[in-house]
C-alpha cells in the first residue's frame, strides 16, 4: 500500500513538473509572438509618428495606422515625449488623448494592481501635464510606497507651483515618502528645487539640525545655488558642528566667496571634519592667505586633514608646489609622506620645476620627489 | 514497505526510527523549498518590475550616488585580468576607482596590467585601519586616474580585501573576483538600496550568473548562452535556484546571510567596525555577513542588509568534476567555519530572525544537509540488501526524492522564464530542462558526497583548502 502511495506521489510530482514546463513552453511562445509583432508594427508606425510630429500626418492617419496597437502607440509616444518639446509635444500629447491613451492612464491611477497604478504614475509623469497634478498628489497616499515614489517623482518631473507645494507638503511626513527619495526628487527639478529648498532650510539656521535640513545643503551646493549663499554663511556661525560641515562644503561646491578670517578660524577648529573641510575650501576658492595654514595642516594629526591640505596646496601653483617639496624634506613624517603622494600625482611637471630643480641642486637636494614602497602614515 | 521478516527484530526497529527521521527531514526540507519559492515567485514581480521603471540615467546625476571602490582581488589571473580592468573602467556610475590587489601573483599579472594601463609606482599614503600583510607597492595608471594596482605579499583573499579596504578612499566598496564580469549599470542598480536607506543599509548583494559559453568581448557579456557540458549546465540551475528563489526569500524574512564574495557591496565604515575579513577561513564572504549581522545586533545598531536580484554580475563556472569539486568542498569549509565562529547566534532569540531561522537553516539544511541525503541512500540501500525493506520500496522512495528535486528545477526555470528571461532561444528550454535533470539526477548526489568529505576533513583538522580551478577563458565573438 505504501509503494502504491509512492508510485501515486511519484506520478503527481511528475505530472506536475510536466504541467509546469508546459506553462513556460506556453509563455515562451507567447513572448515570442509578442516580441515579433511588436518588433513589426513598431517598423510600421515609427515613420507615421515621425511624419505626424513634423505636421506631414493628420490625427486621423495616425489613427488609422495606429488601429488596436494601443500599448504600442502609447510606447512610441512616451518614448518621443522624453525628448522632444515645443509644437511637437504638444502635437504628441492630443494624439495620445485622441487616442484615449490619456484617459485609460487616469484609470489605471485606481487599478487594484499596483504595478499598474505604478505605470500610470510613471506614465504622466512623462506626459507632464500640469492638470493631472491632483491625481498624483492623490497617489502619495498609496499603500505600496513604489507607487507613491513614483507618484512623486512624476510631480517633481511636471514641476508645477501645485506640484512643488505637495512636494514640500510631504516632506514633513516621512511615513508617506522618506527624506532621501523626497530630496531625490528634489534634485532632479533643477531649477525649480529652490523654493522647495529654501522652506526645508528656513526652520531654523542656528538650531539643531534635521536630517533633511542636512540634506537639503547637500543639496544646495550640488545645485550650485547662489541665491542660497547668504543662508549658507550663517549656517558657518551654528552651533552644529554637522551643519557647519555642510554648509562649508556646500559653499565650496558653489564656489561662494567667504571671509577670510571666518575660514581661518574653521581651519583651526578643534572638529577635524571641519578642518579637512576648511583646507579643501582654501584651495577650492584660491585663498592666498590660506597657504600657511595649509602648510601647516601637512602635520596634523588626522589623515583627512593632511590629505586635503597637500590637495589643496597643488592649486597654489609655484607658492604651493615648493611648500610640499619642503615637506619632503620635513622630519615629520606624515607630512613628509603626504606630499611625496600628491607631488608624485603630477609627475615633477609644476610651475617652474627646472628652476627648482636648479635652486634644489644648488642646495645640496635630490631635485625631482622621492618613491617610497607603500608608506602607511596614518 | 519492508519484507515483513521480523527475525532480524532489532534493525527493523532501527530501520523503522531512521525511515521516520528521513522521511521527516524530507518533508521539512520540501516545505522549506516550497516557501523559499512561494516568497521568491511572490517578489520577483517586484523586481521585474523595477527593472521598467528604474530611471538609471537619474541615478547617474544625483549626488545621493556615492562613489565606490570596486576591490578585485587577483591572483594568476593573467587570462582573465585585461579584459575584467578594461571593462570595470567603462562602467556606467558617476564616480568610482578600481582597485586591483595583486595577492603575489607567481604569473604575469602584474606585468601584464603594467604594461597595458602604464602604471607607474606612487606613494599612495593610506590608512592601516585593517591590519595585512606587507604591500610591495601600488601603482597609478598614467592613463586612468580611477585605476590603481596594489602589489602585496601572498596572504590570500581577506587579506587582499582587507588591503583594498585600507586603500580605498571611498566610503562603499564592492568586492568582485577577477574573472567576474559586471553589466555596465549594475553599480547603479546595487547603490539603489543604500541611497533609499543611507544612515541603516550596510550590505547589499546581487546576482551572480553563468557566462560558461556566453559571448564575451572586451569584458562584456554580448550574447547569453548555456554552456554544453553537464558539469557546467547543472551550476547553471542550481545558481538560478539559489539567487532567484532562496536568496530573495531570505532578503524578504531579512535573514541574508549569505553575500556572494563575486557581487557584493559594503559599507566601508562597517566592516571596518568589525575588523574586516577574517584572514583564517576560506568563506569569507559568508563569515562576513554573519559576523556583521552578530556584532551590529549586540550592539543594537539598526542595521539592513539586502539582497536583490537585479544587478547581475556574470561569472565562469569549473567544467570539470575535480576543479568543482575542489571549489564545493571550499565552500562547505567556509560554511563550517562561519557557522562555528557565530555559533552563539544558533537559535538564539537574542539574535532574531537571523538566530531563529537564517542560522538553523544553514546548520542543518546546507551543512548537515548532504550528510543527511547520503545518509539517507546509504541506509534505504543497506536495509534493501540486509532484507529489512523491499528493493520496490526503496526504489521508489530515491525515485520520489529525485522526482520532488526535479519538480523545484522546473519551478526554477518557470521563475526565470517569468521574471528576467535572459535565455532566450527556443532551445535554450530543452537545455535548461535537461539541466535540471542532470542536476538532479548526479550532481546533486556528487556535491554531496564532496560536502561530507570537507566536514569530515574539517573534522580532522583539514580546514584550508583553496586549490586552483581550471580556467578555460571566455567564448569570443571571434570564436563563435
Amino acid at each position: 500500500m505504501f509503494a502504491q502511495f509512492l508510485i501515486w506521489a511519484i506520478f503527481v510530482v511528475g505530472y506536475g513538473a510536466a504541467l509546469l514546463f508546459l506553462v513556460i513552453l506556453l509563455q515562451r511562445v507567447r513572448t515570442f509572438n509578442e516580441e515579433q509583432q511588436f518588433a513589426q508594427r513598431r517598423e510600421q508606425l515609427l515613420p507615421v509618428f515621425t511624419r505626424y510630429i513634423n505636421g506631414d500626418a493628420s490625427v486621423a492617419e495616425l489613427h488609422g495606422a495606429v488601429g488596436r496597437s494601443l500599448r504600442l502607440a502609447e510606447e512610441i509616444i512616451l518614448h518621443f515625449l522624453r525628448d522632444i518639446r515645443g509644437t511637437g509635444r504638444v502635437l504628441l500629447i492630443e494624439a495620445a488623448s485622441d487616442l484615449g491613451l490619456l484617459k485609460q492612464t487616469l484609470r489605471d491611477l485606481h487599478s487594484w494592481d499596483w504595478t499598474r497604478r505604478d505605470l500610470a504614475a510613471m506614465r504622466l509623469g512623462v506626459y507632464g501635464i500640469p492638470g493631472t497634478v491632483r491625481d498624483l498628489m492623490e497617489l502619495l497616499r498609496d499603500p505600496r510606497i513604489e507607487v507613491r515614489y513614483t507618484a512623486a517623482r512624476s510631480l517633481g518631473i511636471i514641476g508645477s507651483p501645485e506640484a512643488v507645494d505637495a512636494l514640500v507638503t510631504i516632506l514633513g511626513y516621512p511615513d508617506i515618502l522618506d527624506t532621501p527619495r523626497v530630496l531625490e526628487i528634489v534634485q532632479i527639478m533643477g531649477a525649480q528645487a529652490t523654493e522647495p529648498l529654501r522652506r526645508m532650510l528656513a526652520t531654523s539656521t542656528n538650531g539643531s539640525t534635521s536630517d533633511v535640513q542636512l540634506l537639503a545643503i547637500d543639496l544646495v551646493g550640488d545645485l550650485r545655488d547662489y541665491s542660497m549663499v547668504p543662508t549658507l554663511h550663517q549656517m558657518l556661525r551654528s552651533t552644529d558642528t554637522e551643519k557647519v560641515l555642510r554648509a562649508l562644503k556646500a559653499l565650496g561646491r558653489i564656489n561662494a566667496p567667504l571671509h577670510v578670517g571666518e575660514l581661518m578660524s574653521l581651519a583651526r577648529d578643534r572638529v577635524w571634519q571641519v578642518r579637512a573641510q576648511a583646507a579643501r575650501a582654501i584651495g577650492q576658492l584660491g585663498l592666498e592667505e590660506g597657504v600657511l595654514l595649509l602648510k601647516d595642516g601637512l602635520s596634523d594629526q588626522a589623515f583627512w586633514v593632511r590629505r586635503n591640505s597637500a590637495e589643496a596646496l597643488l592649486s597654489f601653483g609655484r607658492k604651493g608646489h615648493e611648500l610640499l617639496h619642503d615637506a619632503m624634506r620635513s622630519s615629520d613624517m606624515f607630512a613628509r609622506d603626504m606630499a611625496t603622494y600628491q607631488l608624485e600625482r603630477i609627475n615633477g611637471n609644476f610651475l617652474g620645476a627646472a628652476e627648482y630643480k636648479q635652486t634644489a641642486n644648488g642646495r645640496g637636494m635630490t631635485a625631482g620627489p622621492t618613491v617610497l614602497a607603500g608608506s602607511t602614515a596614518g | 514497505m519492508w519484507s515483513g521478516d521480523f527475525s532480524g527484530g532489532y534493525s527493523v526497529i532501527v530501520f523503522l526510527w531512521l525511515s521516520s527521521f528521513f522521511v521527516f527531514y524530507f518533508i521539512v526540507l520540501t516545505a522549506v523549498y516550497v516557501i523559499f519559492f512561494t516568497l521568491g515567485v511572490a517578489n520577483l514581480r517586484k523586481y521585474r518590475h523595477y527593472v521598467k521603471v528604474v530611471d538609471l540615467e537619474a541615478l547617474l546625476k544625483t549626488s545621493l550616488t556615492k562613489p565606490v571602490s570596486l576591490l578585485v582581488p587577483a591572483f594568476n589571473e593573467e587570462m582573465h585580468i585585461l579584459d575584467s580592468v578594461r571593462a570595470l573602467l567603462t562602467l556606467h556610475y558617476p564616480s568610482y576607482e578600481v582597485i586591483v590587489l595583486n595577492d603575489g601573483s607567481t604569473d604575469r599579472t602584474l606585468e601584464i596590467l603594467k604594461e597595458a594601463f602604464h602604471l607607474v609606482p606612487r606613494s599612495r599614503v593610506y590608512q592601516r585601519k585593517i591590519s595585512t600583510k606587507r604591500v610591495l607597492g601600488i601603482y597609478e595608471s598614467r592613463d586612468y586616474p580611477n585605476l590603481v594596482v596594489v602589489d602585496k605579499e601572498n596572504g590570500g583573499k581577506s587579506d587582499a580585501l582587507n588591503v583594498g579596504i585600507n586603500v580605498s578612499q571611498y566610503p562603499f566598496f564592492c568586492t568582485m573576483d577577477a574573472d567576474t564580469l559586471l553589466e555596465r549599470d549594475a553599480l547603479l542598480k546595487m547603490i539603489r538600496p543604500f541611497i533609499e536607506h543611507p544612515e541603516s543599509m550596510v550590505a547589499v548583494g546581487g546576482v551572480v550568473r553563468v557566462a560558461n559559453n556566453c559571448v564575451v568581448d572586451y569584458g562584456r557579456v554580448m550574447q547569453v548562452d548555456l554552456p554544453r557540458g553537464w558539469v557546467a549546465l547543472a551550476q547553471v540551475v542550481e545558481y538560478l535556484m539559489s539567487f532567484l528563489a532562496s536568496r530573495v526569500a531570505f532578503a524578504e524574512l531579512s535573514t541574508v546571510l549569505l553575500i556572494s564574495g563575486a557581487f557584493g557591496m559594503y559599507r566601508k565604515s562597517t566592516v571596518i567596525e568589525i575588523g574586516g575579513y577574517r584572514t583564517d577561513t576560506i568563506g569569507e564572504d559568508m563569515e562576513l555577513i554573519v559576523r556583521m549581522n552578530r556584532e551590529l545586533r549586540k550592539k543594537r545598531q539598526k542595521y539592513r542588509i539586502f539582497f536583490t536580484p537585479v544587478p547581475v554580475c556574470w561569472t565562469e563556472v569549473p567544467t570539470d568534476l575535480a576543479s568543482l569539486g575542489r571549489q564545493r568542498r571550499r565552500w562547505q569549509k567556509g560554511l563550517v567555519d562561519s557557522i562555528r565562529f557565530n555559533s552563539e547566534m544558533l537559535f538564539n532569540p537574542r539574535y532574531g530572525r537571523i538566530g531563529m531561522l537564517g542560522m538553523p537553516y544553514y546548520l542543518i539544511f546546507e551543512m548537515i544537509g548532504p550528510i543527511v541525503e547520503l545518509f539517507g541512500y546509504a541506509t534505504v540501500i543497506v536495509f534493501a540488501i540486509i532484507g529489512v525493506l523491499s528493493w520496490q520500496w526503496m526504489l521508489l522512495f530515491l525515485l520520489l526524492s529525485m522526482v520532488l528535486g526535479f519538480l523545484f528545477s522546473v519551478l526554477t526555470i518557470l521563475v526565470e522564464e517569468f521574471s528576467f528571461h535572459r535565455y532566450r532561444r527556443a532551445r535554450d528550454l530543452g537545455i535548461l530542462l535537461w539541466g535540471g535533470f542532470v542536476y538532479n539526477f548526479g550532481f546533486r548526489q556528487i556535491n554531496a558526497v564532496w560536502r561530507l568529505q570537507a566536514t569530515l576533513e574539517y573534522v580532522g583538522g583539514l580546514r584550508k583548502l583553496w586549490g586552483t580551478v581550471r580556467r578555460y577563458g571566455f567564448r569570443t565573438a571571434a570564436s563563435k
